[in-house]
């Protein structure tokens, strides 16, 4: 593990801003197309990489001629306004209903573009049962189905009523063509400026410390929810093993994640966090040596983004993953990462831990590389403006 | 302790403590609300129906619950068994997991391991993989699909299991003739690929078993994969004359990496080793150890050049002759079972069905000299290797055929001579070559 000279940072939701702020943006700059971003309500992970993150390129990454906002339902007293304002709007992942449709008929009515954003498989019912198996929900419970099947089929409604679709790689970009026949683009969930200004302190410190840890090997499960109890599932026989194998390594769960009973006699060598915010997040993944990120393998896991990989490539930690559509481009085993398919993970990680003390500083330096290259908010515009056809 | 008691406790060792404190609130959920808290067999109330009744006797028939879920980009094979946990691992699910990972990747598919009475073990399908050098091209999946047994199995948390998620055109192998019923009211029966590595007809009395077992191995739509030319012969003039249209059948491949003789100690004893599987009636237990014992008394196997060693599983302690007690040798890894085999000189293996089954082949495979016992068609395995000798099932046979096994052994040039002319497969690639060339043509 990774004693980080870091403090941790004093934080608030940076897009908490009132309406009128908000409009604001969106004419900061004279004669710029105008993009407005809308999502039910501001939240911490789809609203931020698909909304905030997206606004925050177009408003700073030196493109002139474009100004961007997001606005939510709770503005719909002002979607008039925003119509006028915006010649664009992009639906992120939101749920049909009498106000959004009113928000999208108001763009139209003015021959303005109207585009869904998703970054998962939840448009199309046909993949409902399957969403629900691989998110261990209780389907003894009938308002599971009503609220997953609503959920879905309400997505799929809104996508219907636009003209194009973007999302997060190309995997889920087809099953957008397939579902809905519109045209779809790609863009990557990506760091922001606040992320990454923690991140490269973050990455500083273990430079210096030649990433060299306190002589433990520390593995990660950062869960996010409770809905990766089966992902975690994958892994936890494997950490068991190499546990009993390795004195030396001890495992961080960061989440709601609960441990089988034979995780009970490493109790002493486990470690638990609770939720972080995103910015701090990264202080917490800089001090592990490893990122597990293990994941079912089918349609549903095959369209998550690179998130996890990137978030830890940027502050020099190195994500061990399953060889999913997404992980499986992003990570070139052994060079910036590692892959494991499901019965593999106990001789990746100890190929990893074994590896880790000869090449560890150079793996993690490509990852960094790699991930600002390419999930870095600086180098984002060409792919925004494409995917807005505003290019 | 009661019944219920004991399979509380194993509940709590298996689930933890969590799981056996919600249990207990459910029950006492269940006690408050006034509803039954224990299903009363005797209690005429709770007489069930015919389908449950059936369903309980028949667990291990129960169908595959799933759904469906749209066609994916990459095909998928879906392996049906009952286990793939350490003790099962040995023959036949250990090529199970190679047939249906070489047919995955001569499909560019996924395979899904699914197993119903134990959670599926990634690490040992990578053993066995790893151990044959199989790298799959694509994702392993693995998924369990628990047969539900009674209230103490079926906890709501098991009622919650989603099911099998299936697609159109995915294909499943399944290896048993329970796990093919099971699977047959689920999936279309074209797209089943049942690898049938025993007459298993004769695992049962003439009864129900019996009955269920033969409707399966009779169905016209499923394909058949078979275990030997030897067995597919035996099925085939034995009324399942449709597997001549609908059946393939391959030679089990032993690889020299695992399969070899072993260094030994200049002078040792010589090793004697007999598979002992005192569960597995077929294996016929009770018999070898009287051979045994003959072979010892008469000085076939003289104790003073010859130690003895019992592999298999819930082997009693034996002893032999005035005393000796045998090494016993049970829960074995592949490569332990393999380092011994490439130690032993002679073997008595006994299978009462037409097929040779995998220890005569892993002994011989390994440089020793094997007894078996013939039955039906299966009367000659020098094809195989001239160091598997194949005799009546009678004792003294069986003993003449133990001295000429212990003449082999102990004459070096013979048994090398033998052992550099043995038929055996090497390759698992080459060993279903052609069954996956038919299988797979006009996909």
């Amino acid at each position: 593990m990774f004693s980080l000279d870091v403090p941790a940072v004093p934080y608030a939701d940076p897009w908490l801003l009132p309406v009128s702020a908000r409009l604001a943006m969106l004419h900061q700059r004279r004669g710029a197309k105008r993009v407005a971003y809308f999502y039910e309500e501001p939240n911490n992970s789809t609203f931020r990489y698909r909304a905030y993150n997206m606004a925050q390129v177009l408003n700073e990454s030196g493109v002139e001629n474009v100004s961007a906002s997001y606005f939510f339902l709770s503005d719909s007293e002002r979607f008039d306004e925003i119509a006028d304002a915006a010649d664009v709007l992009v639906i992120c992942r939101s749920r049909y209903c009498h106000r959004i449709n009113g928000l999208i008929t108001r763009f139209r009515s003015r021959r303005k573009q109207v585009l869904f954003d998703v970054d998962d498989l939840v448009f199309d019912t046909d993949y409902a049962h399957l969403v629900m198996a691989t998110l261990g929900l209780d389907l003894t419970q009938a308002g599971v189905w009503d609220d997953w099947f609503a959920m879905i089929a309400r997505m799929g409604q809104t996508l219907r009523l636009c003209d194009g679709a973007i999302t997060t790689n190309d995997f889920l970009a087809q099953k957008l063509a397939d579902y809905a026949g519109l045209p779809v683009a790609v863009v990557p969930n990506f760091m922001n400026r606040e992320q990454l200004a923690l991140a490269e302190k973050v990455y500083a410190a273990k430079e210096r410390m030649r990433f060299t840890g306190d002589g433990k090997v520390c593995l990660g499960y950062f869960s996010g929810s409770p809905s990766h109890r089966l992902d975690y599932a994958i892994v936890e026989p494997a950490l068991i093993e190499v546990m009993a194998e390795r004195p030396d390594v001890e495992v961080m769960v960061v989440g709601y994640i609960d441990h089988g009973p034979a995780m009970k006699k490493f109790a002493h060598r486990i470690s638990r966090q609770p939720f972080h915010d995103y910015v701090n997040l990264q202080r917490l993944l800089g001090t592990v040596e490893f990122n597990l990120m293990p994941l079912q393998s089918n349609a549903f896991t095959d369209c998550k983004s690179e998130l996890k990989y990137f978030e830890a490539a940027s502050v020099g930690t190195l994500s061990i993953a399953s060889p999913g559509f997404t992980y499986r481009h992003a990570i070139r085993d052994g060079e910036n990462g590692y892959l494991a398919k499901a019965h593999e993970w106990t001789e990746v990680i100890l190929k990893a831990v074994d590896r880790s003390s000869a090449n560890y500083g150079t793996m993690a330096a490509l990852a960094r590389q790699d991930a600002l290259a390419k999930f870095g908010w600086q180098h984002q515009a060409e792919a925004i403006l494409t995917a807005l056809q505003i290019a | 302790m009661s019944v219920r008691g004991r399979r509380f406790i194993e509940f709590w060792q298996e689930n933890g403590t969590r799981a056996a404190a919600r249990l207990i609130r459910e029950k006492l959920g269940d006690a408050i609300a006034g509803r039954a808290v224990f299903s009363k067999e005797d209690d005429e109330s709770n007489a069930e129906s015919v389908p449950q009744l059936r369903a309980r006797r028949f667990i291990s028939q129960q169908a595959l619950d799933v759904y469906t879920i749209p066609r994916p980009s990459v095909p998928r094979i879906s392996l049906v068994t009952d286990s793939i946990g350490s003790e099962s691992l040995f023959g036949g699910v250990g090529t199970a997991l190679l047939f249906s990972a070489q047919l995955a990747n001569q499909m560019n598919a996924t395979l899904r391991v699914v197993t119903r009475t134990e959670v599926p073990s990634p690490a040992n399908a990578w053993q066995i993989l790893n151990a044959y050098g199989i790298q799959l091209q694509q994702e392993i999946q693995f998924a369990f699909a628990p047969l539900k047994r009674d209230e103490i199995d079926t906890p709501p948390v098991a009622e919650a299991v989603p099911g099998l998620d299936i697609h159109p055109e995915e294909i499943f192998v399944t290896t048993s003739w329970w796990t093919t019923a099971a699977t047959l009211p689920s999936v279309p029966a074209a797209s089943i690929i049942y690898l049938l590595q025993e007459d298993e007809r004769m695992f049962y009395p003439f009864g129900e078993d019996r009955v269920h077992c033969e409707r399966v191995l009779r169905n016209q739509d499923i394909r058949f994969v078979v275990n030997t030319r030897l067995l597919y012969d035996h099925l085939m003039a034995t009324g399942l004359t449709h597997l001549g249209r609908n059946g393939f059948w391959f030679e089990p491949a032993f690889p020299k990496s695992l399969f070899h003789p072993r260094p030994r100690e200049a002078n040792g004893k010589k090793r004697f080793f007999f598979y002992a599987r005192p569960n597995n009636p077929r294996n016929l237990f009770q018999i070898g150890l009287g051979i045994i014992d003959h072979a010892v008394n008469e000085g076939i196997l003289d104790l003073e050049q010859w130690e003895i060693f019992l592999v298999g599983k819930d082997i009693p302690h034996v002893k032999f002759g005035a005393g000796y007690t045998p090494h016993r040798c049970e829960g074995l890894g592949w490569e332990a079972y393999a380092d011994l085999a490439g130690t032993i000189d002679l073997g008595l293996s006994l299978m009462y069905t037409p097929h040779p089954s995998y220890p005569p082949f892993d002994l011989a495979a390994s440089g020793a000299v094997v007894v078996t016992n013939r039955f039906t068609n299966k009367q000659d395995l020098s094809g195989y290797s001239p160091n598997i000798i194949c005799a009546e099932l009678e004792t003294r046979a069986l003993l003449d055929a133990l001295r000429s096994g212990v003449a082999i052994a102990n004459d070096r040039e013979t048994r090398h001579r033998n052992f550099a002319t043995n038929g055996l497969g090497t390759d698992w690639t080459l060993a279903f070559a052609d069954v996956l060339r038919a299988l797979t043509a006009g996909r």
